[in-house]
Formats: C-alpha cells, sequence, structure tokens
C-alpha cells in the first residue's frame, strides 16, 4: 500500500510529523473545510472519492515540503473544474474566485486560478525547455500538477480509466519527471518513472461494472436530496442558449456557404 | 501512516495481494457500489469521510483474514444507522432489508442486521457484551468482531480524538480510552483475534499519549455522522418535514422527563441548603 495520505487525519498527521507550524495546519484544515463542501458526494471513475484524490495530491506536495499555501491549494486544486459552488456555473467565475479567496487568501487562490488555467500542450512545453525560467508561482502551479498526476497513478487509480486517458496519464508522468528533475527535486522524479513504468504492466484487481462514462468525476447524490430549482432552471437555460446560439450562427453559415458555392 | 486501505482501490489492492479469489473481491467491489449511494456526502465529525471509515472497517477485517461476507458488511456496518436509503426513517425496515439482501445477498445482510442490534454505545451495554461474550454464538462472535474493527478504525488514526474540538473533550476522551481500551483488548483476545487486540492496545496508548492542536480539529458542532449536501443540492421537501416532525415530537417526548430532572434538581439544592442552615 502506498504511503501518501488519503484522509483529511493521515493528512493533518503527516503535517504534524512534518513540522508544519499551527499557523500552516489552521489554513490547510480551512482548505479541507472548504473542500469538504465543493466535493462532497462527488466520486472518480474508479469509486474513489474525490476529496481522497485531493488529500493525496496536497500530501505528496507536503512530502516535497512545499509551503502551506500551496498544499491547501493542493487540497482545491479543481475547485473551478469540479467544484459544486451552486451556482449553476462552471470555470473561474469572479464570485467563485472571491469566495475562494475571501477564505483562503490571495496567493491560494492565484495557485487554485492558475491551476485550472493549465493546457498541457501549450504550457509545459515552454516548461520542458526552460524550466529555470519559471516564475516561483508558475513552479508551484506546474509541482501541484505532477502531485495530482502521481496520485492518479500510485494507487492504481487510472487503470480504472479509459485507456486513451489511462495512456495519457503515464505519458505525461513521463514527460512530468523529467521536469521535476531539471527543477531539482530527484526523488520526486524517480516516484513518477518509476509509477510510470509499474502502471505499464498494472492490472485491475477486480472487473469493471457495465460500460459507464470512466473519464470524468460524477457526483452520487444522496437519495433524500434533489437538485435546486434555481439551478436546475439556470442549467436548462444554458442548455436552451446554446441551442439557440448554435442554431443561430448555422443559419448565418448557410446563406454565406451558398453564396460561396453559387 | 497505518497500513489500513482508506479507499476502495487500496482495499481491492489489499484483497488482491491478501489472496482473496476473484469471485471474492467481486463481491466486495459489488457491495462497495452498493455502499456509495447511501453513505455519499457523509462526514464523521473528525472530517473523514464516512466511505473511508467503512473501507478501513473492512481492510481490517480482511487483513484478519476472515471470511469475505464478514468483510462485505463491514464494509456496509452502518447502512441501517446511517444509510440514506431515501426516507425519513432511521434504522432497520423490511423494505431496507430487502434492498440490501438484493444487493450484498442473505449472509452479508444478516451480518450488518445483527451488527445494528448488538447492544453498544454505553459503558454498561459494552460491559454486558463483554460478561456474556462466552454465551454468543458463531455468527454474533464475528459481528462482535466487526464491532471491534469498527472501534479501532476510530482510534487507530487518531480520528476520534480529533472529533473533539477542545483540550478538555480531547482529556475526557483519552480517559475514556484508558478504562474502555483494555476492555475491547480483552474481548479482541476472547474471540481468538489477538493480532487485533494488540493494534487496540496500541491505538489506545497512542491516543492516551498524543497531545492534538486543536486548530487541525474540523469546525463542526455534530455529534455523529452528518451529511455535507452538495451546494446544488437540498433535502426533498418531504423528508425535511418527516424529520422536523419526528424530532420535534421527540422533544415533546423528552421534555416531562427533562422537566422533572429539573425539579428534582431543585429539590435537591432546596433540602441542601436547608439541612446546612439547620445545621448552621
Amino acid at each position: 500500500m502506498h504511503s501518501c495520505a488519503q484522509t483529511n487525519i493521515q493528512l493533518f498527521n503527516q503535517l504534524r510529523q512534518d513540522a508544519y507550524s499551527d499557523g500552516d495546519l489552521k489554513l490547510v484544515r480551512h482548505a479541507y473545510e472548504l473542500a469538504m463542501v465543493l466535493f462532497s458526494g462527488r466520486f472518480q471513475p474508479s469509486g474513489k472519492c474525490f476529496i481522497a484524490h485531493v488529500i493525496g495530491t496536497a500530501s505528496i506536495l507536503a512530502w516535497l515540503r512545499l509551503p502551506a499555501p500551496v498544499v491547501a491549494a493542493g487540497l482545491l486544486h479543481n475547485a473551478y473544474g469540479n467544484g459544486d459552488f451552486g451556482d449553476g456555473r462552471k470555470g473561474p467565475t469572479r464570485s467563485r474566485r472571491r469566495r475562494i479567496r475571501e477564505s483562503l487568501g490571495p496567493e491560494v487562490e492565484t495557485y487554485v486560478a492558475k491551476f485550472s488555467a493549465l493546457y498541457w500542450e501549450r504550457d509545459i512545453r515552454s516548461a520542458r525547455h526552460n524550466p529555470d525560467m519559471l516564475s516561483s508561482i508558475d513552479r508551484a502551479v506546474f509541482l501541484i500538477l505532477f502531485a495530482d498526476h502521481l496520485e492518479h497513478l500510485v494507487d492504481y487509480d487510472v487503470l480504472y480509466y479509459e485507456e486513451r486517458n489511462a495512456r495519457g496519464y503515464i505519458d505525461h508522468s513521463i514527460i512530468a519527471a523529467e521536469i521535476v528533475a531539471k527543477l531539482g527535486l530527484p526523488e520526486f522524479a524517480i516516484k513518477l518513472k518509476e509509477t510510470a513504468r509499474e502502471m505499464q504492466c498494472g492490472e485491475l484487481p477486480v472487473k469493471l461494472p457495465e460500460p459507464r462514462d470512466r473519464n470524468g468525476s460524477v457526483v452520487i447524490v444522496p437519495e433524500s436530496c434533489r437538485k435546486r430549482l434555481f439551478v436546475r432552471l439556470r442549467e436548462n437555460l444554458i442548455v436552451a442558449a446554446t441551442k439557440i446560439q448554435r442554431k443561430f450562427r448555422s443559419v448565418i453559415k448557410s446563406p454565406t456557404e451558398t453564396y460561396a458555392r453559387s | 501512516m497505518h497500513a489500513y486501505a482508506q479507499t476502495n482501490i487500496q482495499l481491492f489492492n489489499q484483497l488482491q495481494s491478501e489472496g482473496y479469489s476473484e469471485e471474492e473481491r467481486e463481491l466486495v467491489h459489488r457491495t462497495y457500489e452498493f455502499a456509495m449511494p447511501l453513505f455519499t456526502g457523509l462526514f464523521l465529525p473528525s472530517g473523514k469521510g464516512f466511505i473511508d471509515h467503512l473501507v478501513g472497517t473492512a481492510s481490517i477485517l480482511a487483513s484478519l483474514h476472515t471470511r469475505i461476507e464478514i468483510v462485505a458488511a463491514g464494509l456496509i456496518h452502518a447502512a441501517y444507522l446511517h444509510g440514506d436509503f431515501g426516507g425519513a426513517t432511521k434504522g432497520v425496515s423490511d423494505a431496507k432489508r430487502k434492498k440490501v439482501r438484493d444487493a450484498v445477498g442473505e449472509k452479508v445482510e444478516d451480518y450488518v442486521n445483527r451488527y445494528d442490534r448488538l447492544p453498544w454505545g454505553t459503558r454498561e451495554a459494552i460491559q454486558t457484551v463483554d460478561d456474556h461474550l462466552a454465551d454468543l454464538g458463531p455468527i454474533d462472535r464475528q459481528v462482535l468482531l466487526m464491532r471491534l474493527a469498527n472501534e479501532l478504525e476510530h482510534e487507530l488514526d487518531l480520528g476520534n480524538l480529533y472529533g473533539n474540538k477542545s483540550e478538555i473533550e480531547q482529556k475526557t476522551h483519552q480517559r475514556h480510552m484508558e478504562s474502555y481500551g483494555p476492555m475491547l483488548v480483552s474481548m479482541a483476545k476472547r474471540l481468538g483475534a489477538f493480532r487485533l487486540a494488540t493494534e487496540i492496545a496500541t491505538a489506545s496508548k497512542n491516543v492516551a499519549s498524543t497531545r492534538l492542536p486543536v486548530v487541525a480539529c474540523i469546525g463542526t458542532k455534530h455529534r455523529g455522522a452528518y451529511l455535507v449536501t452538495p451546494a446544488s443540492y437540498r433535502q426533498r421537501l418531504w423528508v425535511t418535514f418527516c424529520t422536523k416532525a419526528r424530532d420535534s415530537f421527540q422533544l415533546c417526548l423528552e421534555a416531562p422527563q427533562g422537566m422533572h430532572q429539573k425539579v428534582s434538581r431543585v429539590q435537591h439544592l432546596f433540602r441542601t441548603a436547608f439541612h446546612r442552615t439547620g445545621k448552621a
């Protein structure tokens, strides 16, 4: 069994052992309290609780002895992508950013916002070639991304994903190992490389259930709960608006195409 | 970090390495799939996910190489107490039992049902179980083993200690463990689970000697498991109504008893006061 934390208690125990201060513990606890609200009921395609994944990511960052705001950001790294803010929206909206900033401070929020804006193909290329040119914030954000990858690999979580996706994680981790080594974290690089290698011959201990979407996380709602009317309305409105937009575009496009053909 | 699983993936990996067959692992997998909607969004006062606790309990049972039905039952041991079956009622009902039976089979359900009926919670109840341990049948002995695994899981990572919000509360819990731990150890020994006994003894000692910073404790007033509803969702209206009605009814029932206790307290104070004045 691997040794990165999977529960808040294991993470707090780890931070205590690693001599993080009481102030650091308080910040991480606040981040966890927010994560509980944002990721409650969310599960990975493997059935693992999403909250265990973010704790694992934070635990890896703590293992690297990174400062508490980075560990706290690790707990919320996917807040804008998967967090349920109850507003029926997606992405880093102004109100969402304000909420994280007010509860955890601007530094943590900057990491979380930068993480959500990361795009592997574009950003990794520059990091791979010029790792020394990275600012301290970008460096921390990349480390959060690589910790996230390692967390997916370390307990065979990616094996439960669709093959293409799993392959992507493994390949990315090998590149990540290369960058991490250049950043002066050889232990982390070895761990990434070894885990990626193990994963290539890893086997699932159980048969997967009926085919289901195995690419993203899902929310499993308690049976005694239902979606709020406001959120349902907003989501329906967004769907309707997108449909109208698409129709409108196709109407505009078709006369132009007819004109071009003629 | 202790060696027991805290996530389903770790549990499946453990079962494979402990030599449980593919069929047996499938049963645990099926049980976990059943547990997901039942305990989703549920947290312990320490902030730990309830599902993690269930997985931990199953993992302890698996490490003792118990039968797979017991491991599976460990995974849903609190189904009747905390499981969300979509209604407002708590506890066992025929409909709930049927649902569990259909999902995981009769044997597993029987263990879970017996677990729910096992008297526990107060010192007297535990003492009664301890006194009558020799009279327990083979199935009930396994159910008691599940209970002990549950207790160990709560203490193993200092979870219960993290659930206390002040130093005084933490000290009270430590004192409680000092007196309660040896009882659990003796029960585990009498069940023949010597490894479990050793682990409980170590965990109790660890709880008693640890000083936790209060800043690491989650800020909640809940004393038991509680639901954190995803922000886009809310409890169904009729469930809220029934729960509130039930709670108010219970309050009304308890009120006369509370009043009686208050009156007796005042009477006692008066009597002692008069007694003192008389002496003076």
